[in-house]
């Protein structure tokens, strides 16, 4: 406060940057904060109800969503934000918005604080240090790397404080004074709500301090550079007792990396903005998908110029600073110093884009202790940019100070700096030159900022209505009693009607919930999150089940909701299947429809906290519960299960028994109990994600999301131990260069045309170089036209580009270039290899790179000409282009010259024999994984499988020294994956065996073969005489067909909706008789197969369908064989299956659809209708016989039932085990699915052949499972007696629960919340550990008997507890501290004061009174002296 | 890296140094800065990416070696000699007034 101002004049100083940065965001937030609706985009998750985001901060298990929450949430800002919103009853959507508007302000006043202080250290002046803090805070509120992290609460929040952080830290430098110190320990506290701004404000501590102590080394001053280490040290010490509530859980769980999955690959793609000029501009945001910097830019094209100028007056002003700072040593500190933090911090921010970009990968990866713990946090480089954005902020600031104070100086007129004689007019022109100077600085800031911070900042915020049905159902399941959970599918439903429309939209399930559900998170709890997909999208969708509600009642889920309002045309489809699906389920009922929100419910749900009759272990996937569910007696609620393969153990799980799927094994059992210093986990080998190319890491989350969705399709759900695995596809036939590979354009005899439409016209010819495509778009309902060629399959893999030279038409229209891609299960794809828009007149050379994956049997090449992505009027009418020189060409720089390894070091510590065990893949696109041993090949692994699975093989023994070793693995052919290795001595290998069979003594053991229930179809074994490839015959175009019919009374014409081949035709009359659709190729073996399959998509026109092939006899004749025929009397979609005829079927050359009107003579035939027909597959179906392995794992008796259609005709089925026939009876009263058994046969443990004879009936399931009776499985699995009972249970907090039991005999105590290694339970002082019961909720074998009472309690939040009372002790001193410290200058302030009056009022009473004396003695005198 | 690149490396080092020994003012190099960030806005604004990338790569460079050695005139003290030179000179100058 300035005493020589008026009061009112310093209350309004102080009050004006309030003013200025209140008024700016609310002008900048209006339409944000004034829009109805709630907030949802990328980070920010915002919740339905307050309450919701309370319990994401606090206690440290969401039981909402039933997932841990990171305990730095838990008190810094969000935390009691979120209780005194909540407390105070603020609805959601203006909790949301005033934060935001909170944080803004927060961030411009921090800054401005800061600057101010600062720029008052090195000029005179307020009006300069609030000129030049203003405009900095105004910058560093504004810039555009705040834009996409406001979504990001906790980093903007980090962000905000950090210039206050840095300048309390210098003024506790400066002063020495222990509040300082206290204020920069809290501020770093509370910044540390972001896991980066723990890192980031210690950066600017420690840097300041090296600083600091710089130059007081050099000035020779060590006692000064002692106490700034002390004070530092200090600050420290307060820091950690402040942060012990989060520090402590931390580090007593080493809960520190979630199970992000960051690779090599990520960092380059999450840099891929970050090019310098972005960077020192703050545009290196990495998303939203596609759009990169184009957000930041104006709309307007005569914008962007200025916008483009405008964009770097940032980093102008702030390096014109190193000119235009102050001219003193302050100035000259603070500049050196903050544009020194801008060198890493603009290099850092650069990430892989830098000149070193191997700098960001050891930063993340490679430097120990830290990468490991968090370099994850670092995996996104734009974060250094909000430091950056620190520095170019003070920067700035430091430069309208030095222009100011060094012009406002030369403009005096008596500085001298002036020319004589002009000087007042020199004054004010220099200083309106100044004033110009930092006008025109802050009208181009907000040019640059503008069109990112206009409408809703980018879109990053833009508030959205919620539907009233997603309110009604919560409303009405809070209304519902009992203690249940919810289950939301789908689990990530992407762009909705009602919400944000593009990707990164956040729109959780725990979001809206008035009732918990367990969260598929894959960060926290991913085998939840695998197990949610298989059950929806591998079983649900792919029909594998009618007991839906058995997967999910282990979990208490009660009712099932399902939203169907998401815009996402692929997934749409999908909830309208699941939809359906859910309706036939035996177990679900379907309770009604609201609006887009469906609910269902689940009549048999476990209770939250339960006891399983009995328990069994599993070996094989998630997947392993479908075969299960399909039992009628087995009840999860009742029958508990346990994955082998979920985690490594140090003693087998107390059950019943184990089931093994039909690849699993007791190589599988026993090795489940490997110990970890036996373990090599290639995962931690590698940094890469690059599969086509290196071995590269992927953990179980990531599996389905890419190979799931690649061609390759694995279908394992097998789980993997918590290890991740390393994979590689290497379909390569050779690492030899191979030569181009030319496609044919001039003959245009090689290529056929299609046309998407009537309104699509295309015609080829060629001149002998060039192909040439006339093509017309008649009307606006024009689509696309092709041009194919199609060869024998070929492998493709080894070309990576193919360019091509066209002489394009100008028209705006779209080329896109494809190739057909034939998978083993003998469909055909087409994937494209590049397009371009057709905007150019005459040649051009167009050069794509091909897909990564899969050109292992290409089979066809295409150019398409599609009007519809632009819509231009341009593009009607006719055109043409021409093509030549169709090249492929291998031009890849990495490991094309061999097969890929992954090289692992191993540490040996004793001499002897070790065996090797590999978990590797097993699958359709598998081929030859070998293991090398110091450059010598060991083993090789055969890796070839119908099905997907990770098997356990045994790779041998070898002779190992001590020391390092060096272990290799080699893709040498195919897909591969390895999940562990397991280098074992040999005497330890046998008593991990010899363990597992003694564990397996009277002990069940159940071996299951899977196979489709809904549609039943007999098992797929591993080897099968005489197994083809199946044949399909394409629908996805109409190149190959071609139509006839045979009289005038017939109409027929096909086209193809990409996918299915759509038969239009008509019957005009009673005349009509018959239309052909037939697809021609050339002359074909179909010897080796027997089945016709295909779907077709019918009119229930009653007309009749039939098939034929066209076979050429050995005389050069040709007949026509009729296949099978139906009538057309169903709607929609059906599956058909048919035998084809006898033999010969050596040389076919067409497959013919004809259409009939002749065998029902009915009037609704006639006229006009529409099949669809897809899928067409020739295929070896049922095959000939099944032979399989099976690995039994104990001598016992085993029955063999099967799940398979009964009747009273039924023939019986044979199946021979080992030499053994065994018939099982398939004749049964009632037609249906059922399970027949056989007699009880005798096995001997190891490995037997089961050989599944030949015959009609179709088989859905096969088990095989020891008993010394006549049980069958619903005996095995009926509930018996529980071996104990809950009997109460009482909620203490979400993380603590208190369970009363009468218990008979030991049991496991089920708890349905999602499994997490840190619940315990304890019971008489003893505590039990956590168990993945189901692969998803958490179980505990509890080892008592009698009535127990057990305490279930997350143990994180105990040492929280414990961290917090450190927390809050230490705080509250620090607090009384300050209040004491307040109090002392205060005092010290009124003694001051009480001095300076009392120094006032004496001085006037001694002169009042010596005034007064004087006039009493002048009185005194003057009475004396008329007296005398 | 390539040659030139670490040709230019190399020189930036040089001028470095040189500016540290013969205590050269910073701000030429910092003005030099500025020049080439202004020649990176020309550059994208024609369309000229690479050129624009190359442009602002030598501003980085030049930025480094202007922040070294502004860095060692902070720990020279140069602004306080600076200003005594100033002063001794203001006081060894004869009145014209």
């Amino acid at each position: 406060m300035n005493p020589q101002r008026s009061p009112v004049t310093n209350f309004l100083i102080r009050a004006l940057p309030f003013l200025i940065i209140s008024t700016v965001s609310l002008i900048a937030l209006h339409r944000v904060l004034f829009t109805p609706g709630l907030i949802l985009y990328g980070d920010f998750v915002s919740t339905f109800d307050v309450k919701l985001s309370l319990v994401n901060s606090y206690p440290l298990w969401n039981s909402y969503g039933s997932y841990p929450v990171p305990a730095d949430n838990a008190l810094w800002f969000f935390g009691p934000a979120a209780a005194i919103a909540s407390a105070l009853q603020i609805p959601a959507e203006w909790f949301y918005k005033l934060l935001i508007l909170g944080i803004m302000l927060l961030t411009g006043l921090s800054m401005y604080y800061a600057a101010n202080i600062l720029i008052k250290q090195v000029v005179k002046g307020w009006w300069i240090a609030f000129t030049g803090a203003i405009i900095a805070a105004l910058v560093y509120m504004f810039n555009p790397w705040v834009l996409p992290h406001i979504t990001h609460i906790p980093l903007w929040v980090g962000y905000a404080l950090s210039p206050l952080v840095l300048i309390c830290f210098m003024k506790a430098l400066k002063s020495g004074r222990f509040i300082y110190v206290i204020a920069t320990a809290f501020l770093w506290s509370v910044a540390s709500v972001d896991p980066r701004y723990i890192v980031f404000s210690g950066i600017l501590i420690l840097s300041w301090l090296a600083f600091s102590l710089l130059g007081q080394f050099k000035a020779g001053d060590k006692s000064t550079a002692l106490s700034y280490i002390k004070i530092t040290a200090l600050v420290v010490a307060l820091y950690i007792p402040f942060n012990a509530f989060w520090i402590l859980p931390h580090a007593a769980t080493g809960q520190i990396t979630p199970l992000y999955q960051i690779s090599t690959e990520d960092i380059i793609d999450i840099s891929r903005n970050s090019s310098l000029i972005n960077v020192i501009r703050f545009m290196g945001f990495w998303g939203p998908w596609g759009t990169g910097a184009k957000f930041y830019e104006p709309a307007s094209q005569s914008l962007y110029y200025p916008w483009l100028a405008s964009s770097f007056i940032v980093p102008l002003f702030a390096f014109a600073s190193l000119i235009f700072r102050p001219n003193n040593n302050g100035g000259l500190k603070y500049a050196s110093y903050f544009s020194l933090m801008c060198i890493p911090l603009i290099f850092l921010g650069m990430g892989t884009q830098s000149p070193f970009p191997s700098v960001y990968n050891w930063l993340v990866f490679d430097i120990p202790f830290f990468s490991e713990r968090l370099g994850w946090i670092f995996r996104e480089p734009d974060k250094w940019v909000g430091l950056l954005a620190l520095m170019l902020c003070f920067l700035i600031a430091l430069t309208i100070a030095g222009i100011f104070s060094n012009g406002w100086k030369i403009s005096n007129p008596a500085s001298g700096a002036l020319r004589r004689g002009r000087k007042k007019l020199s004054s004010i022109l220099v200083k309106g030159t100044l004033i110009a100077m930092t006008l025109l600085f802050v009208l181009s800031f907000a040019l640059f900022v503008a069109p990112a911070d206009s409408h809703f900042f980018a879109g990053f915020l833009v508030p959205h209505k919620v539907p009233q049905e997603y309110y009604d159902t919560n409303d009405w399941l809070a209304s519902q009693d009992g203690d249940f959970k919810v289950m939301y599918l789908p689990q990530i439903p992407g762009p909705t009607e009602w919400g944000p429309q593009d990707l990164s939209r956040m729109f959780l399930p725990w979001s809206i919930t008035a009732k918990t559900t367990i969260v598929g998170d894959p960060f926290t709890a991913p085998s939840v999150d695998y197990f949610y997909n298989y059950i929806y999208y591998d079983s649900l969708l792919e029909n594998e089940t009618v007991n839906f509600g058995k997967y999910l009642a282990p979990l208490n889920k009660r009712y099932l909701i399902i939203h169907d309002d998401t815009t996402w045309s692929w997934e749409k489809e999908k909830v309208d299947t699941a939809i359906d699906k859910l309706k036939n389920q035996n177990d679900l009922s379907f309770l009604g429809q609201n609006g887009f929100v469906y609910i269902f419910e689940n009549e048999n749900y476990a209770p939250y906290i339960f006891v399983p009759s009995q328990n069994f272990l599993v070996s094989g996937g998630v997947d392993m519960m479908t075969p299960l569910n399909a039992i009628e007696a087995f009840d999860p609620n009742t029958t508990g299960l346990l994955y082998l393969d979920h985690a490594f153990s140090d003693g087998y799980p107390n059950a019943d028994g184990v089931v093994l799927s039909r690849i699993n094994g007791m190589n599988d059992v026993a090795l489940s109990q490997v110990a970890d210093r036996y373990l090599i986990v290639p995962f931690g080998y590698t940094d890469r994600f690059l599969p086509s190319y290196v071995w590269s890491k992927v953990r179980l989350v990531n599996w389905h999301w890419f190979w799931g969705r690649q061609p390759i399709a694995s279908e394992s759900w097998d789980l993997e131990y918590g290890k991740g695995f390393v994979t590689n596809v290497d379909l390569r036939p050779t690492t030899e260069p191979v030569p181009p590979r030319h496609i044919e354009t001039g003959d245009a005899g090689e290529w056929r045309t299609v046309t998407s439409s009537p309104n699509d016209h295309v015609n080829i010819s060629s001149d002998g170089e060039s192909l040439i495509l006339d093509y017309t778009f008649d009307n606006e309902d024009s689509l696309c036209i092709y041009a194919m060629t199609e060869f024998e399959k070929e492998n493709w893999e080894s070309y990576d580009t193919r360019s091509m030279w066209v002489y394009g038409d100008g028209s705006g229209n779209r080329l896109g270039l494809w190739y057909r891609q034939t998978h083993p299960d003998g469909t055909t794809k087409w994937y494209g290899t590049g397009e371009c828009i057709l905007d150019w007149v005459g040649w051009k050379e167009v050069s794509d790179t091909i897909p990564e994956v899969l050109r292992v049997r290409a089979s066809g090449f295409q150019i398409a000409l599609s009007w519809d992505i632009n819509k231009s009027q341009a593009g009607l009418g006719s055109h043409r282009i021409m093509v030549k020189d169709i090249v492929l060409k291998d031009e890849r720089d990495v490991g094309s010259s061999s097969r890929r390894r992954l090289d692992i070091p191993v540490e040996i510590e004793e001499s002897g024999p070790y065996r090797l065990y590999a978990r590797v893949l097993e699958s359709a696109y598998g081929g030859e994984l070998s293991i090398l041993l110091e450059g010598q090949k060991i083993a090789s692994v055969n890796t070839k499988a119908r099905e997907s699975n990770f098997v356990w093989k045994d790779l041998g023994v070898g002779i190992l020294n001590k020391g390092t070793v060096h272990l290799t693995l080699e893709n040498s052919l195919g897909l591969n994956a390895v999940n562990v290795l397991a280098l074992i001595p040999e005497d330890v290998a046998q008593g991990y065996f010899d363990s597992a069979y003694q564990f397996l003594e009277g002990k069940r053991t159940i071996h299951i073969w899977e196979g489709k229930l809904v549609a039943p179809r007999i098992i797929e074994t591993g080897e099968i005489a005489g197994q083809v490839s199946p044949r399909s015959i394409a629908t996805g175009g109409i190149g190959s067909w071609q139509t006839t019919h045979n009289t005038e009374n017939e109409d027929i014409n096909i086209s193809s909706d990409g996918q299915s081949l759509v038969i239009d035709y008509s019957f005009a009359n009673e005349s009509s008789l018959s239309a052909y659709a037939r697809a021609e190729f050339e002359p074909e073996d179909w010897t080796n197969y027997n089945t016709l399959s295909l779907s077709v998509y019918g009119d229930g026109s009653g007309n009749y369908l039939n098939f034929w092939y066209y076979q050429v006899n050995p005389d050069g004749s040709r007949t026509w064989k009729a296949i099978g025929y139906r009538t057309l009397n169903w709607t929609g979609w059906k599956e058909l299956s048919f035998s084809l005829p006898q033999l010969p079927r050596d040389k076919v050359e067409h497959f013919m659809i004809a259409l009939s009107w002749d065998i029902n003579k009915s009037q609704a035939g006639l006229g006009s209708h529409q099949i669809k027909v897809k899928d067409i597959v020739i295929s070896l179906w049922p095959p000939e016989a099944a032979t399989t392995s099976i690995d039994i794992l104990k001598d016992s008796h085993y029955r063999i039932g099967v799940l398979a259609p009964m009747g009273p005709a039924s023939q019986p089925i044979t199946l021979r085990v080992n030499d053994q026939e065994v018939e099982i009876d398939l004749a049964s009263d009632e037609e249906g699915l059922k399970w027949a058994y056989s007699e009880p046969i005798f096995l001997y443990t190891g490995e037997h052949e089961l050989e599944v004879y030949k015959g009609d009936a179709a088989i859905d399931r096969l088990i095989i499972f020891s008993t010394n009776s006549e049980e069958t499985l619903d005996d095995i699995f009926q509930a018996g007696n529980s071996p104990a009972t809950v009997a109460s249970w009482e909620e203490i907090s979400a993380t603590k629960y208190v369970v009363h039991v009468d218990a008979q005999s030991p049991f496991m105590l089920a708890f349905a919340e999602a499994h997490n290694s840190h619940w315990v339970a304890k019971v008489n002082g003893k505590e039990y550990k956590s168990q993945p019961l189901y692969a998803v909720i958490n179980g505990f074998w509890i080892d008592e008997t009698g009535e127990l009472e057990i305490t279930i309690e997350y143990k994180p939040q105990r040492w929280f507890d414990y961290g917090a009372i450190i927390s809050m002790v230490s705080l509250l001193g620090a607090f009384a501290f300050v209040v004491w410290d307040w109090r002392l200058k205060r005092d010290q302030r009124m003694r001051s004061r009480f001095r300076r009056w009392f120094s006032y009022g004496a001085t006037n009473t001694v002169a009042i009174m010596r005034g007064a004396s004087a006039l009493v003695a002048r009185y005194w005198r003057r009475r004396k002296g008329e007296g005398m | 890296m390539s040659v030139i690149g670490v040709i230019v490396l190399a020189a930036f080092a040089i001028c470095t140094i040189l500016f540290a020994l013969l205590r050269l003012d910073s701000r030429i190099i910092a003005g030099s800065v500025l020049v080439l960030l202004v020649v990176t806005v020309i550059a994208v604004a024609m369309g000229w990416e690479d050129v624009a990338q190359g442009v602002v790569l030598y501003a980085y460079g030049l930025l480094i070696s202007a922040v070294v050695v502004l860095t060692v005139e902070y720990l020279r003290g140069e602004p306080e000699k600076r200003v005594e030179g100033r002063r001794e000179q203001t006081q060894g100058e004869p009145d014209h007034k």
